[in-house]
């Protein structure tokens, strides 16, 4: 899988290196510093690097647990997120890693025990309400866990942190680690989802969305709360029939009593990473029709974005209650704000 | 077009036999060899003329850009002679400033750090590769190509055990001899990259044409580029202009080639 690792030597001796390192005894290492000097220097191509990434074991430094831009949230109003990982296993083309990264190489942060520190500093610092903690936004949360241990590990931390909620953000179906354990009400493993007709085209080497789909299903039936994440909205032709049936197959599947929270996204990206993007993937027709620049950010525009959103809304509204239903922020519905 | 730089005519010779390279210009600065899928610069030993010979190279091939391989002999305080070793970083002994280059390939053989000095040198400090070129070579290559492009591999000719005063023309052409099947699977991998750079670079179809229909500032021929290009990726076998269409100016010409390209009937997927 990975052909070369790059090692800080600061965590070369580090129980968790030494653990990588053994499931990959045939690739090449390459000692560093730090890695910076490997990972997003200038002139490197993200989609270069995508064909053949290699891993990079690195320590974590300065600020580990970060707040969520405003109006982020599944239910309170404390929220952080923090990344042991940077990059993702899969290639979705609407990724904003490939536009925030020039390097495609997968950092994965070997110092738990100090997000482990942070996280509760946090928590110490949020007595009012239930903190929320979301992992996978710079990285899949689950689909390296047969490298990194992450949800073994995470889990048995917030197990014994019942006041503050872990979210999993995944398109992965390796669920081994939740299945063979006991759920946690404090844990919500939130599925990205889109209709499988652009899935197919879209989320290169992800999983199909019917897996997903059995995935979190399995998953409700074990008693694990499950969220949705509709993120993002895609507009193409037959939008809102395959919008229609990716609701209707998921409820179908899922024990709603399980069910956490729904998210909906618009596509939305800083303008700086739409151009990178763009120049990566000059041929895409995704970065070339429909969008238009507001307030720096790149979305569909206004009109599009408003049916995309009204529809998708409409129709989850039916299977669900509206206080488990959170938009994100948009630059391109009703003031930002989604109804 | 895959590009190769030596310093040395010994280290290059092997590689114009086997690639059939003809002498390009004998006018040049540098010796320059070329053929149909390949092109070799040879520079002369050290940092300076390494990095005149690649960017005058790239300079006057910029109309086919490719990826860089530099290939030469490296002493080695350890490694036998003969040993194949592709650069995973190199250090400027001069300012020990380090370089990894960017990976996107599978490793074409062992690898070793490379260590580049400004003098030939018996005392081999580090378990590193040396030589007079490496860190010259990447620094000028990655800014004519994507940093993913430019890689070097060394052959080991000299160590602590048998020091370079020994080397001879010779055993430099057997070794790079040697070193041909590592070139050919490096140049597949660069090649199959650089197919992928070149569609990043290249501008899209119609745009040329547009140019010389009226005069562009420097930022109407970008957003014309950018325009263009999308029209060829949701739009790709129609031209992003009609037959009637009567627009004279840049700005009327960019008007209605966004206004054309936000269709409906151009919804993707």
């Amino acid at each position: 899988m990975f052909k070369t690792i790059y090692v800080e030597e600061a965590v070369a001796h580090h129980p968790r290196t030494q653990a990588t390192l053994a499931r990959f005894s045939d690739a090449q290492r390459i000692p560093c510093k730090h890695y910076g000097e490997v990972f997003n220097r200038a002139a490197q191509n993200f989609r270069l690097q995508k064909r053949q990434p290699s891993l990079i074991l690195a320590e974590k430094r300065g600020q580990r647990v970060l707040p969520t831009p405003a109006g982020y949230g599944i239910g309170s109003q404390t929220n952080f997120y923090f990344s042991h990982m940077l990059n993702c296993l899969y290639d979705c083309r609407y990724c904003f890693l490939q536009g925030m990264y020039r390097s495609a190489h997968m950092v994965i942060f070997i110092n738990y025990e100090d997000f482990y520190e942070a996280i509760d500093e946090q928590i110490e610092q949020t007595s009012t309400e239930r903190p929320y903690f979301f992992s996978g936004y710079d990285c899949d949360s689950l689909a390296l866990e047969g490298i990194t241990d992450f949800t073994r590990d995470f889990l048995t931390f917030f197990a014994q942190r019942p006041h503050a909620t872990l979210e999993l953000r995944t398109k992965s179906v390796r669920t081994h680690s939740l299945l063979d354990r006991d759920p946690l009400d404090n844990c919500v493993v939130a599925f990205s989802l889109t209709p499988a007709a652009i899935a197919d085209v879209l989320e290169i080497g992800a999983p199909p969305v019917a897996r997903r789909i059995e995935s979190l299903g399995t998953l409700a039936d074990r008693g694990w709360p499950i969220g949705l994440r509709f993120d993002p909205l895609l507009y193409h032709r037959n939008w809102r029939e395959h919008y229609r049936d990716l609701f209707e197959a998921v409820f179908a599947r899922l024990r709603i009593d399980r069910l956490h929270s729904v998210s909906l996204g618009q596509f939305r990206l800083p303008q700086t990473m739409y151009k990178r993007m763009q120049q990566l993937y000059p041929d895409e027709p995704l970065f070339a029709w429909g969008l238009a620049e507001k307030d720096g950010q790149i979305s569909y525009r206004s009109e599009l974005a408003e049916s995309l959103h009204a529809f998708c809304r409409d129709e989850l509204l039916q299977h669900i209650d509206p206080t488990i239903f959170f938009p994100c922020p948009s630059t391109t519905l009703n003031d930002g704000v989604a109804p | 077009m895959l590009y190769i730089h030596t310093a040395l005519p010994a280290e290059a010779r092997p590689i114009i036999d086997h690639y059939a390279l003809r002498a390009h210009d004998a006018s040049a600065p540098f010796s320059l060899y070329t053929g149909p899928q390949t092109r070799l610069v040879v520079s002369g030993v050290g940092k300076t003329a390494t990095a005149a010979a690649i960017a005058y190279t790239c300079a006057r091939f910029s109309d086919q850009p490719g990826p860089w391989l530099n290939v030469g002999i490296a002493g080695h305080k350890t490694a036998a002679l003969g040993t194949a070793l592709w650069v995973q970083k190199t250090v400027d002994t001069a300012t020990n400033t380090p370089f990894f280059p960017a990976l996107a390939l599978s490793p074409p053989c062992a690898g070793s750090v490379l260590q580049t000095v400004d003098q030939p040198r018996v005392d081999y400090l580090t378990d590193a590769l040396y030589d007079m070129e490496g860190s010259a070579f990447f620094q000028t290559a990655q800014r004519f190509v994507a940093a993913e492009l430019a890689h070097s591999v060394k052959i080991v000719s000299d160590n602590s055990e048998a020091p370079w005063q020994s080397l001879n023309r010779e055993r430099v052409q057997g070794w790079i001899n040697d070193l041909l099947p590592v070139i050919e699977r490096m140049r597949t991998e660069l090649e199959s990259l650089a197919a992928v750079w070149l569609i990043q670079q290249a501008n899209p179809p119609h745009f040329e044409g547009t140019l010389s229909r009226c005069r562009f500032s420097q930022t109407q021929k970008n957003r014309l580029r950018r325009l263009l290009q999308q029209w060829h990726s949701v739009a790709p076998d129609m031209s992003p202009w009609p037959p009637d269409h009567a627009e004279e100016s840049a700005a009327g010409l960019l008007d209605a080639l966004e206004a054309r390209l936000g269709d409906s009937s151009h919804l993707p997927y």
